[in-house]
């Protein structure tokens, strides 16, 4: 499936829109500095702040696009997110998996690859923010509630690996049925 | 003459990113990503949130200390890239303080801010104004745009301090006034350190 | 707002003259209401500390001929703005002797004032603030005295106040329109912005070729509307009245509120 990418600007603001949402440019110091900041606020679990926004944020923009393009199956309606990962700048994925668990390649990886540009290799996975995206892809494929999948991150390129690997589990305490 | 900033902004405002066969964006010596303004500033406003009281200004810090390194290098990138020497540098009479305007017109075209600048004692002081920045939207308390505090200190950093990337933290850039807090623009005002 | 003069119509054998007293009405007011009522004439006024006489001909809004006991021209007209005490008569279809000056009525107004100025701020502000009392009208009972420096926001806004004013706007040399205010809803206020910023740049590199003063003003007319521009510092400012025939009173009454601006860019 190819995602298609509408381009937009409002003339008064000059704010810039993707397919009818507010989108901005940031560049790898600015993800890989806001990674480091959530990864210090240990006692708010800042990493979990990064990985539920991202997965709210993203969700919208994938229920909509896959609403106005009236998209039914699984296949078609995970796509759009792994569309939308690369045409974003964040990376390319290869996902598999159904609506009980996945797994997800990293292939490619603005956050990693920023990060070991500005850093060097980590000592660990650090990418909460595709942890996050991956959660709204598998919830907008299989259509079920924001919180439904867990998503850890078993291999890391910024901690080395030569790409990443994230697994996705079905969290039925969170979320609902299938 | 001097750098014209609709010039400027009718220029810019037609180069859109996407990402590569790779799914990346590499431009201006960075990798560069689109990210919706939702998450952005959901994340702000959760972070502040959730931080305790003794917590809440590294937290600014941190926003601020993000947009600022990704401005200083991006902005480095970008006053040295093509798009730039094409559009801005052919206007250039006034050196750093026409290199600022053209860095302002372009924050206005990519849609960060629509912001341009009030008042510049060169290598001083800057007074700039937004009348819309993305994080006006930003639900929360208090002055808001982390984003245009960074951006601001770090382009006066490049046009004043010392040469790349010597100059960091030379300026710091405080926020005034914003939209966020019901005022009718942002105000940033950056000062020597 | 400018105020009808008081003016008394008289018969006289030949036709109807009218007159009245300097300490009722302004001089200038007197022009500018007897050439918008009238095609052609002469203001005769008797006035000033020794009783002189001058004489004021106008055709078609224009001003054409000016003269007193000790100057003429535009220098006749600055003496007798100082008049505050006298007299004088209209003369409906006086025809000017020759033309000494030819400018519209407000230019010339406005040009005037401003030479009166320039000359009081060289000598003393006594005499500016006499220009300041015969452009003075009613709705003006502001303090000239700006304890601080004011948001810029609040100068605009007072501008805004002066009759004749429509919109006032504030850009950057770059064309960033920094501040607006007004009846500027029917304008694309950036575009505007953009439009003067060329502008400026233009006159200001003429200025350079011509290796001349920086400009200090600029107008620009469209009919009956016109655009006046002050550079401050590094903005420069406009404002924009629908009604021309108020731009000599616009221009002087702005003055100390665009000097108030300069301190704000």
């Amino acid at each position: 499936m190819a995602l298609q990418l509408d381009y937009t600007m409002d003339d008064t603001t000059f704010r810039h829109f993707l397919n009818g949402h507010c989108v901005v440019m940031h560049s790898h110091h600015y993800l890989a500095l806001v990674t480091r900041l959530v990864e210090e606020l240990g006692e708010i679990d800042g990493t979990r702040v990064l990985t539920d926004v991202v997965e709210e944020s993203m969700r919208e923009i994938f229920d909509d696009y896959i609403a106005k393009h009236g998209l039914t199956s699984p296949q078609e309606r995970g796509a759009v997110g792994k569309e939308y990962y690369s045409a974003l700048g964040l990376g390319k994925l290869q996902v598999s998996g159904d609506g009980n668990r996945g797994e997800v390649r990293l292939l490619r990886s603005h956050l990693d690859e920023g990060w070991v540009r500005k850093w060097g290799t980590h000592d660990r996975p650090v990418n909460h923010f595709t942890r996050g995206f991956i959660a709204a892809m598998f919830g907008a494929a299989f259509n079920a509630p924001v919180g439904s999948f867990r998503v850890t991150e078993e291999a890391s390129i910024a901690a080395g690996a030569p790409e990443g690997k994230f697994v996705v589990v079905r969290n039925r305490a969170e979320g609902g049925a299938a | 003459m001097t750098v014209m900033r609709d010039t400027v902004v009718k220029s810019l405002a037609k180069v859109t990113v996407q990402g590569d066969e790779n799914g990346l964006i590499p431009e201006y010596e960075v990798l560069v990503n689109l990210l919706p303004v939702s998450l952005l500033n959901r994340l702000s406003e959760r972070l502040m949130a959730a931080a305790p009281p003794e917590r809440k200004r590294d937290v600014e810090a941190g926003l601020v200390r993000a947009a600022y390194e990704c401005g200083y290098h991006t902005g480095c990138g970008i006053i040295t890239s093509e798009v730039f020497n094409d559009v801005v540098l052919p206007m250039v009479t006034e050196g750093e303080k026409d290199i600022l305007r053209g860095a302002y017109a372009a924050f206005t075209a990519w849609g960060w801010a629509k912001s341009g600048i009030v008042q510049l004692k060169e290598g001083e002081r800057m007074v700039i104004r937004a009348f819309d920045y993305y994080e006006a939207d930003n639900t929360g308390e208090g002055l808001r745009a982390y984003m245009l505090r960074g951006l601001s200190q770090a382009f006066f950093d490049l046009a004043y301090a010392d040469t790349y990337p010597d100059g960091m933290d030379t300026f710091v850039c405080r926020q005034t006034k914003g939209i966020e807090a019901g005022d009718p623009y942002g105000e940033f005002i950056v000062t020597r350190k | 707002m400018t105020s009808r003069p008081a003016l008394t119509l008289v018969s006289s054998s030949s036709a109807a003259a009218m007159k009245g007293d300097l300490a009722q009405t302004k001089i200038t007011d007197i022009m500018q209401f007897l050439s918008s009522s009238y095609g052609q004439g002469m203001i005769q006024v008797t006035g000033g500390p020794d009783g002189h006489e001058g004489k004021i001909y106008f055709m078609s809004g224009a001003l054409l001929h000016v003269e007193t006991g000790a100057a003429a021209g535009l220098d006749g007209l600055v003496e007798m703005l100082t008049w505050t005490e006298g007299s004088f008569q209209f003369h409906p279809g006086a025809t000017a002797p020759d033309t000494n000056i030819g400018l519209s009525i407000q230019h010339a107004i406005m040009e005037a004032a401003m030479r009166l100025d320039h000359r009081g701020s060289g000598s003393r502000s006594g005499t500016a603030s006499i220009a300041n009392q015969l452009i003075h009208t009613e709705d003006d009972e502001r303090s000239n005295e700006m304890q601080q420096q004011r948001e810029s926001t609040e100068v605009l806004n007072d501008l805004l106040g002066i009759p004749g004013i429509d919109a006032v706007v504030v850009i950057g040399r770059d064309g960033f329109v920094i501040e607006s205010a007004g009846n500027s809803a029917r304008v694309n206020i950036d575009a505007l912005g953009a439009s003067l910023a060329h502008a400026v740049n233009g006159i200001e590199e003429m200025g350079s070729e011509l290796k001349i003063n920086q400009f200090q003003d600029m107008f620009v007319e469209y009919g009956r509307a016109v655009i006046l521009c002050k550079p401050m510092g590094d903005a420069v400012a406009a404002v924009i009245t629908p009604d021309a025939s108020k731009l000599g009173i616009i221009r002087h009454k702005t003055k100390k509120y665009f000097e108030e601006l300069a301190h704000s860019f």
